[in-house]
């Protein structure tokens, strides 16, 4: 079964992110049971009128023939539309309890979303950020756009901290066309601070997906001794004893995830948690469904 | 408040251990990168300060439980005041002369005389007395009276026994007769009662613990120490007796370096002498060697001498300046065999195993046992019996005579027995069992095995019986083994005094396997030792010391030792005192015949070693406990203040309090404990 490849830590184990997401798109297509070679980018949609412009090589001639009037098929492949990635290179993303860290794994999920907008004619742009925006390139359908962005998925590294203001901000300048715009982090940041720097996304016709990317560790933190805990953005030091991640961790992280989702409600945004040790069909499918939504 | 052994105060250094395990030695837990700590910062702080509060929680129980047994073994007390005399009130005092040997050095004994008196005349009207005497034993030697010429023809009865006393056990009997005569710190109307305790203060006698040298109920103790307090010399010595050689131990007590001789005397005449140099605080050594003693020579005494006589010896204690040896020989353990026909198999096999025992060793006489009574059994010290229904009537009732007087038998059944099936001598009837064919055989079982006769066979004895006797029992007799179908092998039976160890099988080997068995001697030694008994009697005794002495006829009982003979050859015990069992003391050091079932046994009583060294316990030591054990002041000459209330000074321990707490403490550092534990377990589940 080629969902197999679906797994973090298969995907980790291909050459580049060209390819892990050529295998994760069809390990997943294949999950779905849909043909690779005649998809839905294939499947007849509605007819519209024909506008100055369009291709001729669409228009309906058996319309034409028997209404004399000039009609185009449109394919749900066409009603192309551009996804950009917002992804979060700080350096909590850098956090792995196992083989996959947060940022590998949100670059797996961003390539295999990047190839399967590609395949659907849809325009995709990356913006990746930490404290600043680290590297952008503007939603585009050239050809050259899917090799572009996973090559700087491929050369940025997690560090710094994490602020979603200047992303978004450069987003809301540089985005005028309404898409989708897929948000990729771990949001441990104050979610009231999440919230106040997403706020300018809503409003622009921008339909945004969140994607918090978590470490099954940081849902489910077990110790077996007293630990000290050094933050990775920060810095800060805490000791941290069996008990307390038990019983109180747990609850904050399970609140904080809740606040989260209350942010994504109020920025009508969607809001997915996945874990390092999912495979990625349930966050490509989730992205299907948004993707679906929009048209 | 104030410590009776302060010393244990350094015990509080301990306290440095939990400190360095839980500050010192403490390092933060392994440090690891995690994304965010955001979500752990406030609980952290909460957790923390909880950890933090149970942790210092767990050192200060630690800290407190490790003071507080610090200060249990310093003994603190409270001093509490109490209003203890008045001039309408009664004073008891108990007038305690200390009658160690130590006080038998020049002078002491009389100055203790002397203080005694002095405070008897300075007894006022409202003031008793007691005297006691603390010497072998704590003796009252008057009633409670305020007659001083009483109180001071009682002083002159005493004088210093060759004894060692233990200050500490003393002022607990003294504490015990003040109870007693109605004196407790709890009864507030009851009479008070003040210990004068008149003493060398000799430091060998100082008690191991300081607080036992202070009375709890008695309401104080007034030390007046007696005594030259110039320093005096004393020289001492000891032996030991191994073989053909004897070792004296020559040792100066605080004294100068000086020349001494040891004379060695046996019975009473001096054998060798030899001349040491015995250095200042010191000890010299003098071997007498190839010493070849007769049978008889048996008493021996080292004795040590001024070489010149006319030398002032300036030895402060004359008494440890012999000591006395026992040369016991291990005596032979007489025995007469008494056989239906001493030229059968199993009587040959029984005087073989008998002479072949070294230990005691054995010398055996074999006699008809069925004819006429030509020999004296009394100089035996035990008879046995080779088949008890040969006896004649004659040899039956001597040997009845025999065991009512102490003798011990020992009774075996032989082929007669096995035939005839009765036994005279005790009225024992023996059947055989008519269940068993010719060939069976039945193993042994030791039904008592703790008794003296088998207990050196742990519980088995490895040995065949065929066609096994039936013994029908008597009252009081006790089956010690049996076969393994129950019928009694070896029961003991009483006889006036004496004790019949009877065996109800033959020793013939068609009979059993026994007397051919490896067992067998081993066997016969073990009933030899036990009838033949009292072979465990020390050789040596301190003066003092107390044995169990005399026979109980009402009981039909005796002690090992039925009669001692003084040094000077005489009987101790009367006839009358003879017929109840009791504690006899060697008071005076020698050598003392003890008359057990085996003859005489010679013990050398020599002075208690601790009394030879006259030092006396230090200043400082003495004034913390005249500091804490008494009450007032008490002048030995002067009058108490008389009409006017004397305020006085009790202590009370405050242990009652402190072991509670110290348990309270034990239980919250073992839960904390526990708690850190459980931390420490929870490992993903």
């Amino acid at each position: 079964m080629a969902t197999h490849l679906l797994k973090p830590e298969v995907l980790q184990g291909l050459a580049n992110l060209d390819l892990i997401a050529r295998s994760a798109i069809e390990g997943f297509l294949i999950g779905s049971h849909k043909s690779v070679h005649h998809g839905f980018s294939q499947e007849f949609a509605e007819y519209r009128a024909y506008r100055e412009g369009d291709d001729l090589r669409f228009v309906d001639w058996n319309v034409f023939a028997r209404t004399n009037k000039t009609y185009l098929k449109q394919y749900q492949g066409e009603t192309n539309t551009h996804l950009t990635i917002l992804m979060d290179a700080s350096a909590s993303m850098g956090f792995t309890s196992g083989k996959v860290t947060k940022y590998e794994y949100g670059s797996y999920l961003a390539a295999s979303m990047a190839y399967l907008s590609k395949r659907q004619q849809d325009a995709i742009g990356l913006m990746i950020f930490n404290d600043k925006v680290v590297d952008f390139r503007p939603p585009t359908s050239r050809s050259e756009a899917l090799p572009s962005l996973l090559h700087a998925l491929e050369q940025s590294v997690p560090g710094q901290g994490t602020d979603f203001g200047n992303p978004v901000r450069d987003c809301c300048e540089l985005i005028q066309r309404a898409g989708i715009i897929a948000v990729i982090s771990d949001f441990l940041d104050h979610p009231e601070q999440i919230l106040d720097e997403l706020q300018p996304l809503r409003g622009r016709g921008q339909d945004v997906i969140l994607f918090q990317i978590l470490d099954p560790q940081e849902l489910n933190l077990k110790l077996d001794r007293a630990v000290q805990f050094e933050d990775m953005e920060s810095g800060k030091t805490v000791n941290v004893d069996p008990t307390f991640a038990r019983k109180e961790y747990s609850e904050r992280i399970q609140e904080h995830i809740a606040e989260i989702k209350e942010v994504a409600n109020s920025t009508a945004a969607d809001h997915m948690v996945i874990t390092t040790d999912e495979p990625l069909d349930v966050a490509l499918r989730n992205y299907l469904l948004h993707r679906q939504r929009r048209g | 408040m104030s410590l009776l052994a302060p010393l244990f105060l350094l015990g509080l250094f301990a306290i440095a251990l939990p400190l360095w395990l839980h500050r010192m030695n403490y390092s933060d837990p392994p440090s690891q990168p995690f994304s965010s700590v955001r979500l752990m910062r406030h609980s952290e702080q909460t957790a923390s300060t909880e950890k933090q509060l149970r942790y210092l929680l767990l050192l200060a129980a630690r800290i407190l439980a490790l003071a507080i047994l610090a200060f249990l073994f310093s003994e603190p007390v409270f001093r509490t005041n109490n209003a203890l005399v008045s001039g309408t009130e009664q004073q008891h005092n108990l007038i305690v002369l200390d009658q160690s040997l130590s006080m038998s050095a020049p002078d002491v004994w009389q100055d203790v005389v002397d203080k005694a008196e002095a405070r008897i005349e300075a007894m006022q009207n409202f003031e008793t007395a007691q005297i006691i005497g603390a010497g072998s034993e704590v003796s009252l030697v008057t009633e409670v009276t305020a007659d001083k010429g009483e109180l001071i023809q009682a002083i002159s009865r005493l004088e210093p026994e060759y004894v060692s006393l233990d200050y500490g056990q003393l002022v607990s009997t003294l504490d015990d007769i003040a109870v007693n005569n109605g004196s407790s710190s709890d009864a507030r109307d009851a009479i008070p009662t003040l210990i004068y305790f008149i003493s060398d203060a000799q430091a060998s006698n100082f008690p191991v613990r300081f607080s036992d040298l202070v009375p709890n109920r008695a309401m104080g103790l007034e030390l007046d120490i007696a005594g030259s307090t110039t320093q005096v010399f004393n020289w001492s010595v000891s032996a030991q007796y191994d073989r053909d050689k004897v070792i004296a131990n020559v040792v100066s007590h605080n004294g100068p370096a000086r020349q001494m001789q040891v004379d060695l005397l046996v019975n009473g005449e001096t054998r060798a002498s030899q001349t040491l140099d015995v250095p200042a605080s010191g000890s010299a050594i003098a071997t007498f060697d190839e010493l070849a003693l007769e049978l008889d020579e048996t008493r021996l005494e080292v004795r040590l001498n001024s070489p010149t006589p006319d030398t002032q010896f300036g030895d402060a204690l004359i008494a440890d300046d012999r000591y006395f040896i026992s040369a016991n020989s291990l005596e032979a353990l007489s025995v007469l065999i008494l056989a239906a026909d001493p030229s059968l198999q199993d009587t040959l096999f029984l005087d073989t195993a008998l002479r072949s025992i070294a230990d005691p060793s054995i010398e055996t006489d074999l006699m008809y046992g069925g004819g006429s009574v030509n020999f004296a059994m009394d100089e035996y010290d035990l008879v046995v019996i080779n088949d008890i229904a040969a006896l004649s009537e004659n040899v039956t009732e001597a040997l009845r005579t025999f065991a009512e007087r102490g003798g011990n038998l020992l009774s075996i059944a032989g082929p007669l027995t096995h035939s005839a099936g009765e036994f005279g001598l005790t009225d024992h009837s023996f059947s055989e069992s008519g269940s068993f064919a010719a060939n069976d055989s039945q193993g042994l079982l030791v039904q008592q095995p703790l008794h003296g006769s088998v207990s050196a066979f742990e519980g088995a004895i490895n040995a065949q019986l065929y066609q096994p006797l039936e013994m029908q029992l008597l009252e009081g007799d006790s089956v010690i083994a049996s076969t393994n179908n129950g019928y009694p092998w070896l029961v003991e039976h009483s006889m006036g005094l004496g004790r019949n160890l009877i065996v109800a099988h033959s020793l013939l080997p068609a009979s059993t396997d026994l007397s051919v068995a490896p067992e067998f001697v081993p066997l016969l030694r073990s009933w030899m030792t036990y009838l033949g008994g009292s072979g465990d009697l020390p050789n040596e005794y301190e003066t003092g010391e107390q044995i169990q002495v005399g026979l109980d006829l009402d009981q039909n009982r005796s002690a090992a030792v039925q009669q001692v003979f003084l040094p000077n050859g005489n009987p101790l015990l009367s006839l009358s005192q003879q017929s109840q069992i009791q504690g006899v003391r060697f008071e005076q050091p020698g050598i003392y015949g003890l008359q057990t079932a085996r003859g005489e046994h010679l013990v050398a009583v020599n002075t208690p070693t601790v009394e030879s060294d006259l030092k006396q316990i230090p200043q400082a030591l003495l004034a913390q406990w005249r500091n804490l054990a008494s009450v007032q002041e008490i002048n030995a000459v002067g009058p108490t203040n008389s009409g006017s209330a004397v305020e006085s000074t009790s202590l009370k321990s405050i242990e009652d309090w402190l072991l509670p707490l110290l348990i309270l403490i034990i239980l919250i550092e073992s839960v904390l404990g526990n708690t850190h534990l459980n931390v420490r377990r929870e490992i993903v589940r």
